[in-house]
């Protein structure tokens, strides 16, 4: 008996550390914003903020076009997001009911398209997208972020496809559904979980690219999230205060907004997995 | 039926047009123009002029010290990134999936470091680092662990693990999933009848849940490792490369030749050695997997 309970003592006491290193980060990143710069700036950094000021947010908000980032890389995410599942959900269906080594072709197709990294594809996408006149817009980002998004949600839900028994289309088709419409109104809403997982996965790695933004956009006002706040973090004066009321403002609701959807995130990823 | 078949593939490959039109545009289009690229003497402020050098880049990049310098750095944090998100990824794996109070909490806050944007995990470790303000030196310092605060990221010696550290802290939530989402998948009932049979603790895990997990581990190390040896922003945002090159992985090298030194030709030719390089690492990889399969 005690040997299952220094078991789960133990258990706990590994769940509560593992917790705190992950979390500690977010604890300094919140103190930090709020304390004021003479404790910013002081040896011993303390722990916990003796006063607590928000002249950090105030400067943040009044220097920088902050609520534009923020907006700007909200409406990105979801629009990469929109376009990842239309691609992913059309290819990964071909991938799994395709006769001719479909499986093959979406692995090789991942591969690929992680191999050649961000800083090879910067210069000729730069150079196509200022040919196209797309340079310093959001359109060139939503374009580009699909490299990422694409590929591992094409093979993500290749799987999912593969564990809908084709049975059920065929029988649909039987009764005089086109491929399409069988595909529309029977397949995809049993694939519901695997797409809103993709959909989750492609907003987060929209929302967290950096390279691409912060090449391709030269307005302030137009940058996202990452670009914006490496502006602030680039300088040769940083103003962290600043810097960690931005993190703040961009964690705290990412982190909140995350734990209300994990749910069908993780619920979603399981499923794959049982049937990939 | 031969016809209808044929129909069949036909549809399937138009699924999968659009996807593979935008990837092809905005993937293979771009790797053929770096190629060419890579074979003129480009320079990002003189666009007129570029002239036809052959291989030359690729001589002189494998003569050149800074290039050997970041490859044998990139293969370093690589590697213990890798190893690093691996242990603690499976390892916590392992343990969200036993059960226990507040389990899907716990899952939840363990995920966040990965949803979070690595420019803000960059900027907020890149101040706990800090040599002179920086709460880690004085939590080591608190615990009697070191004397005096550590630069961090300014320390020859203390860049590289610092940085991987960071890589660990972001990256292993991935692989926790994944692992987590296979694990869910190993009925319970080999377990139970592992069980009966007198199996321990220890030789349940061997016998039954490795064998399972071998598949998507495999598969995550191989992912994992290109990804990782071509991630630019953290070391970027963290360090910039130093101090002295000590943290110049691969990405940032290329980077630099590209905004820093303007020689865009031979930036070109240096990703290209990196694509080659990873894609033989990829073959071999794949190779003695498959050898190894029984």
């Amino acid at each position: 008996m005690t040997n299952d309970l220094l078991k789960r003592g133990g258990l706990y006491l590994l769940v509560i550390g593992v917790m705190a290193f992950v979390m500690f980060p977010f604890w300094w990143m919140v103190a930090s914003s709020i304390k004021p710069d003479t404790e910013l700036f002081a040896y011993p950094p303390k722990l916990f903020p003796q006063r607590a000021v928000v002249n950090h947010y105030e400067d943040l908000l009044m220097l920088w076009p902050f609520p534009n980032w923020y907006i700007n890389s909200i409406k990105i995410s979801l629009t990469v997001s929109l376009t990842t599942i239309c691609f992913a959900t059309l290819g990964g269906y071909s991938v799994s009911r395709l006769k001719f080594r479909g499986k093959e072709v979406s692995k090789i197709l991942i591969l690929f398209s992680y191999l050649f990294p961000g800083v090879l594809l910067i210069v000729p996408l730069f150079i196509i997208i200022s040919k196209l006149r797309l340079h310093n817009t959001h359109e060139s980002l939503i374009l580009c972020y699909n490299i990422y998004t694409v590929p591992f949600s094409i093979y993500f839900l290749g799987a999912f496809f593969d564990g809908i028994p084709q049975e059920l289309e065929e029988q649909a088709m039987v009764d005089g559904a086109t491929r399409v419409g069988a595909f529309l109104k029977i397949i995809l809403p049993l694939a519901a979980p695997g797409i809103t997982a993709c959909a989750i996965y492609a907003f987060i790695v929209a929302f967290s690219e950096y390279l691409f933004a912060f090449v391709f956009l030269s307005t302030d006002k137009l940058m996202t999230l990452p670009a914006g706040l490496a502006l602030l973090a680039l300088r040769s004066d940083i103003p962290w205060g600043q810097l960690m009321a931005a993190c703040t403002l961009v964690s705290i609701p990412t982190i909140v907004l995350f734990l209300l959807i994990q749910k069908y995130f993780i619920k979603g990823l399981i499923a794959g997995a049982i049937k990939g | 039926m031969i016809l209808a078949r044929n129909r069949e593939n036909l549809q399937g490959w138009l699924f999968l047009l659009p996807s593979l039109i935008v990837l092809g545009l905005l993937i293979i289009f771009p790797v053929v123009y770096n190629v060419n690229l890579s074979l003129h003497d480009a320079h990002l402020l003189k666009p007129g002029r570029a002239p036809f050098v052959g291989l030359d880049h690729y001589g002189h990049i494998f003569g050149d010290s800074g290039y050997w310098n970041s490859l044998k750095v990139g293969s370093i944090w690589t590697f213990s990134s890798l190893l690093g998100q691996l242990i603690i990824g499976i390892g916590l794996a392992l343990l969200i999936n036993q059960e226990f109070i507040g389990r899907s909490v716990v899952r939840s806050v363990l995920i966040v470091p990965w949803v979070i944007p690595s420019a803000i995990v960059a900027i907020t470790w890149r101040w706990m680092f800090n040599d002179v303000y920086g709460i880690l030196s004085y939590v080591l310092i608190s615990l009697g662990i070191i004397a005096e605060p550590v630069n961090w990221l300014g320390d020859t010696s203390l860049a590289m693990p610092s940085v991987v550290l960071v890589n660990i802290w972001r990256g292993f939530p991935l692989v926790m999933l994944l692992v987590f989402a296979r694990l869910q998948t190993i009925p319970e009932v080999e377990y139970e009848a592992a069980k009966v049979d007198g199996a321990s603790t220890w030789q349940r895990f061997i016998y039954i849940t490795l064998p399972n997990l071998r598949g998507v581990i495999l598969i995550i190390i191989l992912l994992r490792t290109i990804w990782i040896f071509n991630y630019f922003d953290l070391v970027w945002l963290l360090t910039g490369g130093g101090p002295l090159d000590k943290t110049m992985i691969p990405p940032v090298f290329v980077y630099l030749k590209m905004f820093g030194r303007f020689r865009i030709g031979e930036a070109a030719a240096i990703s290209m050695t990196l694509v080659i390089l990873l894609l033989i690492l990829a073959i071999i990889y794949a190779s003695v997997v498959r050898r190894t399969k029984y």
